[in-house]
């Protein structure tokens, strides 16, 4: 690609403005704890830190560590100018939220004083401790911390394309508002007419692994309040035996699917679609099986960004190999051989993550063991696999999920029972996780 | 996961930060209007705290009657004690704000 790279030194004066204000307000109210977030004071260094992909995770790990370092020279590396309300994508799609909600600038998140160049890395080279963008810039660096996210391999599902969203019956909650929009009117227009609707989910980790299952909840909620119910036929067809990787969430799934008349297909990975005649294949262990769907919500497999994948950063052996996904200590964060490398977000190997819930916890530790490395201390931050999922059952009605690597359930709030679904998780998800996720892109959370 | 007070604070930021501009407005016609009912001696007379009380108590049961409609949903999706204690909570919380915010202008009243 021959296309120019940008790079812009962020100085917005009226975004100041406001911060400092909101932010006096709030730093008044709370004794100043806002104004000073790490425990540790900022360390001096000239060392030059280049952080790849501005989403949720290279926000939050720009935002800390232009506050936790004292001169040193940070650059970020991403051509993607407007930022996506991912989590939000789920509502887009079933029609509860317009798209415009889920869309907002990066501008509006990026700190004073880092470098952004608005390019993408064709080339990681950790080697030589250099990256190399798509416009031919090869840029050196000190430390490096990885935060591309990740790709959707809609070519993983013969006869898919991104540009069927919307047509046919077909319809892709990931990755863009511009999907979820046109995948509402497939929804929209299936529990109007009803028929048989195929829920798929692929293999192997994607991200929010709650989102297939939030679809397919709330196109049955859409049902029952069009009363047209009894014109679907709903199946959820994951790619194995299981429907969540926590058991508790795994076994109220297990009984809630079927007791809404959702019949679950187990051992069902999607591998075609002939969108023409409305036809999935999936790959079953006794051979390939056809159904015809009036509507499909394809789901497909997800990896590594390419740049990512062909790099030594990759895993190169193991489970986590086979999605290229980032080798990291799944504890520290650190890359195992490129020991001046740092990952966080959807595109790092660990058993748990890809939700922008792991994103709130990684980002601290992946920042703080940074900080350390460059401080010549001890690492003291450790990832434990938090993560979190709102499971929105029904439209006015979530589990407020969080649990960790040991799959044991880590509820933030006593006082809220992760085991059931009422109204208040479904406030939080409605009102108040777009505010906490915004919160998370200044690295205030 | 822990939340900090900061954290806290900084996510209510977060969802107040389309309004901070009012809110900003607001607290500054309050200390003024506030300045001035101490330096007259007039600040929290009887009069300014009952309107206060009247404006408190009509914002928190706006709140909570308002509350599953912001959130496109009903009172029927309220199935646990928790809920109709959290936003009993919540709405509480915006009375006192209601009740604190218009006290100063409660007080120039006569
Ligand atoms: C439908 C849906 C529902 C979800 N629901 C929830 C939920 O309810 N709760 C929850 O916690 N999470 C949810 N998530 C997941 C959450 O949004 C992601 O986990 C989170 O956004 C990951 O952040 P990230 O920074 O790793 O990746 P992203 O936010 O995707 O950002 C990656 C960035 O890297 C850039 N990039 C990629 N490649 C390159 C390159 N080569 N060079 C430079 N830049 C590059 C991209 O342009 C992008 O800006 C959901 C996601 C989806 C799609």
């Amino acid at each position: 690609m021959s296309q120019q790279s940008k790079s812009t030194r962020i100085n917005p004066g009226r975004r100041k403005f406001l911060q400092a204000s909101g932010l006096g307000l709030a730093a008044t109210a709370g004794g100043g704890v806002l104004t000073s977030p790490s425990s540790h004071a900022a360390v001096q260094t000239s060392a030059h830190i280049v952080i790849v992909g501005a989403g949720a995770a290279g926000l939050d790990a720009a935002n800390r560590l232009s506050r936790e370092l004292n001169g040193a020279k940070i650059t970020i590396i991403d051509s993607r100018v407007e930022h996506i309300y991912q989590p939000g994508l789920t509502l887009v799609a079933t029609g509860i939220w317009k798209p415009q909600k889920v869309m907002d600038q990066n501008a509006r998140y990026m700190p004073d004083g880092v470098d952004w160049i608005q390019a993408r890395v064709a080339e990681f080279d950790p080697s030589a401790n250099a990256v190399v963008t798509d416009a031919g810039q090869r840029i050196n660096y000190d430390y490096l911390m990885v935060t591309t996210g990740l790709q959707v391999n809609y070519d993983a599902v013969e006869g898919m394309s991104p540009d069927l969203i919307g047509q046919m019956g077909i319809g892709c909650v990931y990755d863009k508002p511009d999907y979820a929009a046109r995948t509402w009117a497939m929804i929209d227009q299936y529990t109007d007419q009803g028929g048989v609707g195929l829920f798929t989910r692929a293999q192997g980790p994607v991200k929010c692994a709650g989102a297939p299952l939030k679809v397919t909840m709330l196109t049955e909620d859409l049902f029952e309040r069009k009363g047209t119910r009894d014109r679907g036929e709903m199946y959820y067809t994951p790619p194995g035996q299981k429907l969540f990787s926590q058991p508790d969430i795994n076994e109220f799934l297990k009984e809630e699917l079927p007791s809404r008349g959702i019949t679950l297909q187990w051992d069902h990975p999607l591998v075609g679609i002939e969108p023409e005649l409305k036809r999935a294949t999936f790959a079953t262990p006794n051979g390939n099986e056809r159904i015809d769907y009036d509507f499909i919500h394809v789901v497909p497999p997800m990896q590594s960004p390419e740049p990512l994948a062909n790099s030594e950063l990759a895993w190169q052996s193991g489970s986590f190999a086979a999605g290229h996904w980032m080798e990291v200590d799944q504890y520290t964060l650190q890359h195992p051989r490129f020991t001046n490398v740092f990952g966080s977000g959807d595109c790092v190997g660990t058993p748990i993550g890809k939700t922008a819930a792991s994103v709130k916890a990684q980002v601290p530790v992946a920042v703080s063991n940074l900080v350390s490395s460059i401080a010549n201390r001890e690492f003291a931050a450790r990832y434990t696999g938090y993560t979190s999922c709102p499971l929105v059952t029904r439209k006015g009605e979530a589990i407020l999920v969080e649990f960790d690597y040991a799959l044991d359930m880590v509820p933030s709030f006593p006082f809220i029972n992760p085991h059931e679904k009422h109204w208040f998780p479904w406030m939080l998800k409605d009102r108040m996780l777009h505010s906490a996720y915004n919160a998370m892109l200044r690295g205030r959370v | 996961m822990a939340f900090s007070l900061g954290g806290i604070l900084a996510v209510l930021l977060e969802t107040f930060r389309p309004l901070l501009p009012f809110f900003i407005g607001l607290v500054a016609v309050d200390v003024l209007a506030t300045a001035y009912g101490l330096h007259r001696g007039s600040f929290g007379h009887a009069k300014a705290r009952r309107w206060a009380l009247i404006i408190g108590v009509a914002a928190m049961v706006v709140a909570f009657v308002s509350g599953p409609m912001l959130t496109q949903s009903t009172f029927a999706d309220f199935s646990r004690i928790i809920d109709w204690v959290l936003l009993a909570g919540m709405s509480l919380g915006v009375g006192v704000a209601g009740f604190i915010l218009s006290l100063p202008l409660a007080s120039l009243l006569k």
